[in-house]
């Protein structure tokens, strides 16, 4: 019952649609909710798609492209394409009715609603391609969307300077990742998934080019999806407006590196120091990134970080190189997609109402804003991974596989990065939620959010509440036969990482018995670890020192040749193209 | 003088022109319309790398056919900058821009 031409149309329908929504904005209303129209087609057709491939059948049409060089467009969906597909135009569209209400007063919006089609729509065209040069361009088209919507309000310096920071940080990846693809075709000849795969698993593919071609892809898949190191720039990019935050942490940007690595896993899972490399890259960035949210007063910053760490539990799966963490990582991805789109709608909506991003500010606004409180409440429950919330459900998956496949190091830094993801969460509820009344609150006669805005949020509670049940039909979609089942030490281990959390939160943050400030005063290593934590490691201050600045006194340097004006800036090449007529005569 | 090295000396004239004009010009319309002479230029030698007996090999053609329509937007482009300047500075003389920009 696949509608028409679904798997071409499910991504190509947004491009097109752009010049429309162009051409729509003398009447602002229409603009918008044509975009929002747009994007629920696209979603009825990725779940028509998701229907279709639901018995573990695979819809494959191309077109010759570049047929000298072997290349085709490929539409190629198969379970884990169109679970994905589902993923991002869910969000998305939840997203795009969300901004009806969050940008309503904005001015720039045929920019803003022309960038997200864009963005979903090549989000949607990157997990449907069939070969990585497709792949590729959507993943170039994916980066420049982010950088552009991160830098939406570009009279702000702050928004320009992260807008360009996200697309120079994921530029190193994406260089990776082109040399690593070129690099496979240079040796192998083709480009697309499926052949590759089982050249591969026949063993075609020499060894040495698998792991280090792997590598470099992987190093693409850590610049968007923001691991450590080249996580820095997802921190910043909160200078954004928060709808645009969440399509980037829930639906979109970031989950295209964790996509990358589970659709090449046919490819490279056969090098073993590639999965270990997978495996710590996820390990390190989810127990860093976990311990920088726990100091952070920037509401929205806490669940950037948190975004970095459930990514790197994604990572940790699929490091175990079982169809069990693979599958668990794409589980933990839907999982991480709704509670995330929900934390950050939620966090839009108080910010939206109250004007700052400063917990400092925040604190007893849960009868203001009850609504908006329980879709926050939901979302931390769910990232903590409370049962029977959907991050109980993916996180226990993750940790059991890890479990099986018996890696205890790993194992135990993702339980120690799930205590620190319930200390954080906590925090940023009580601080927000709980307490005295703020003073702004009340000055700002502080008031629910519009319905527009707070019924994507309900709906997002709902989903968050129901989708872990739906693990059997995943697991089923995505081709795994062997049976998952929760294991009792490993639930009781991961309740208890949620406890030992969730404890000091409680008395810091909520009882205030010790006091925050004063603990702090009274002991000097704790102030020391704060200021570590707040400074990022650091990553930050080296990038500046090493890249930033030598570049800046380069450029400077060079200004005094570069002046600006094209007609002094041609005279060398005059002088040039005249050496060149006197050689030639001469010679 | 064959048929190919007429072509590129009036290709290599044509460059010269538009060249000449571009350094020499204070108005921007006119700087693009040099430009425009000049990727006339390069096309045509492009076109004559191409010939054979009888006609022009399909390669340099279809490069010939890209390098003009990605000319023709880059103009578009091009003009539509020199339309913002002249209403943000009132003027079209680029030297004049710069020191407005100071």
């Amino acid at each position: 019952m696949s509608l028409f031409y679904a798997e071409w149309l499910v991504w190509a329908l947004p491009f097109i649609s752009i010049p429309f929504v162009l051409l729509l904005s003398k009447w602002p209303k229409a603009r918008d909710w044509f975009a929002a129209a747009i994007v629920f087609l696209t979603f009825l057709m990725a779940v028509s798609l998701l229907l279709d491939v639901q018995n573990g059948q695979t819809i494959t049409s191309s077109i010759p492209w570049l047929t000298a060089y072997g290349f085709t467009v490929t539409a190629h969906v198969d379970g884990l394409a169109a679970f994905l597909a589902v993923v991002v135009n869910s969000l998305g569209l939840l997203i795009v009715v969300y901004s009806q209400g969050y940008m309503g007063h904005e001015t720039g919006l045929p920019r803003y609603y022309s960038l997200v089609l864009l963005f979903i729509g090549a989000m949607t065209g990157l997990v449907i391609a069939g070969n990585f040069l497709q792949l590729y361009i959507f993943w170039e088209i994916v980066g420049i969307c982010s950088a552009f919507l991160i830098a939406f309000w570009y009279d702000k310096p702050e928004a320009v300077r992260a807008g360009l920071k996200a697309f120079l940080v994921t530029r190193v990846g994406d260089a990776a990742l082109l040399i690593g693809f070129v690099w496979l075709y240079a040796t192998t000849g083709s480009v697309d998934f499926q052949k590759l795969g089982s050249m591969a698993s026949q063993g075609v593919i020499p060894a040495s080019v698998v792991t280090v071609t792997g590598i470099l892809i992987l190093i693409g898949a850590m610049g968007k999806s923001a691991q450590v190191p080249l996580h820095v720039w997802l921190p910043d990019a909160m200078e954004g407006p928060t709808t645009v935050s969440a399509l980037i942490h829930a639906a979109t940007m970031v989950n295209a590196g964790v996509y990358l690595v589970a659709r090449t896993y046919p490819i490279f899972s056969f090098s073993s120091t590639w999965l270990t490399a997978v495996g710590w890259v996820g390990v390190i960035s989810a127990l860093l990134a976990a311990s920088m949210a726990t100091v952070t007063m920037d509401i929205k910053r806490v669940l950037a970080y948190s975004t970095i760490s459930q990514l790197g539990f994604m990572f940790a799966a699929l490091g175990t190189g079982t169809p069990g963490g693979w599958f668990a990582s794409q589980f933990h991805l839907m999982s991480q997609g709704f509670f995330k789109a929900l934390g950050f709608l939620a966090a839009g909506s108080v910010l939206h109402m109250l004007g700052t991003r400063d917990m400092g500010q925040m604190g007893g606004l849960r009868k203001r804003m009850p609504i908006t409180f329980v879709a926050f409440l939901f979302s931390t429950l769910a990232i903590t991974g409370v049962p029977p919330f959907v991050g109980f459900w993916s996180k226990d998956l993750i940790i059991t596989e890890l479990s099986l496949a018996n890696m205890t190091p790993q194992l135990f830094l993702i339980l120690v990065a799930s205590v620190l993801t319930s200390f954080y969460m906590f925090r940023a509820l009580f601080k927000v939620f709980f307490g005295p009344e703020s003073k702004m609150a009340v000055e700002k006669n502080l008031h629910e959010a519009p319905k527009i805005m707070t019924v994507p949020l309900l709906i997002l509670s709902a989903c968050v509440l129901v989708l872990g049940f739906s693990e059997q039909f995943a697991s089923g979609l995505l081709g795994i036969t062997e049976s998952l089942t929760l294991q009792l030490p490993i639930v009781a281990a991961s309740l208890l990482a949620l406890l030992i959390g969730f404890g000091p939160s409680y008395a810091l943050f909520y009882l205030h018995n010790p006091n925050p400030q004063t603990l702090l005063e009274t002991h000097g290593a704790l102030r020391q670890l704060r200021g570590a934590f707040l400074a990022g490691y650091g990553f930050d201050a080296l990038y500046l020192a090493v890249f930033v600045k030598p570049f800046t006194r380069i450029s400077n340097a060079m200004r005094s040749i570069q002046t600006g004006i094209l007609a002094k800036n041609l005279w060398p090449m005059l002088a040039v193209l005249l050496l060149l007529a006197i050689w030639l005569v001469m010679r | 003088m064959n048929e190919q090295q007429l072509l590129l000396v009036f290709s290599a004239m044509l460059f010269a022109s538009g060249f000449g004009t571009v350094i020499t010009t204070k108005n921007l319309i006119k700087m693009i319309m040099g430009f425009q002479v000049m990727i006339w230029g390069v096309n045509l030698a492009l076109f004559s790398g191409g010939l054979v007996d009888g006609g022009v090999n399909m390669f340099s053609k279809s490069l010939v056919v890209l390098s003009i329509s990605i000319g023709a937007s880059v103009e578009a482009l091009a003009l539509s900058f020199a339309i913002l300047a002249y209403r943000r500075f009132g003027t079209l003389n680029p030297w004049e821009i710069r020191r407005l920009m100071h």
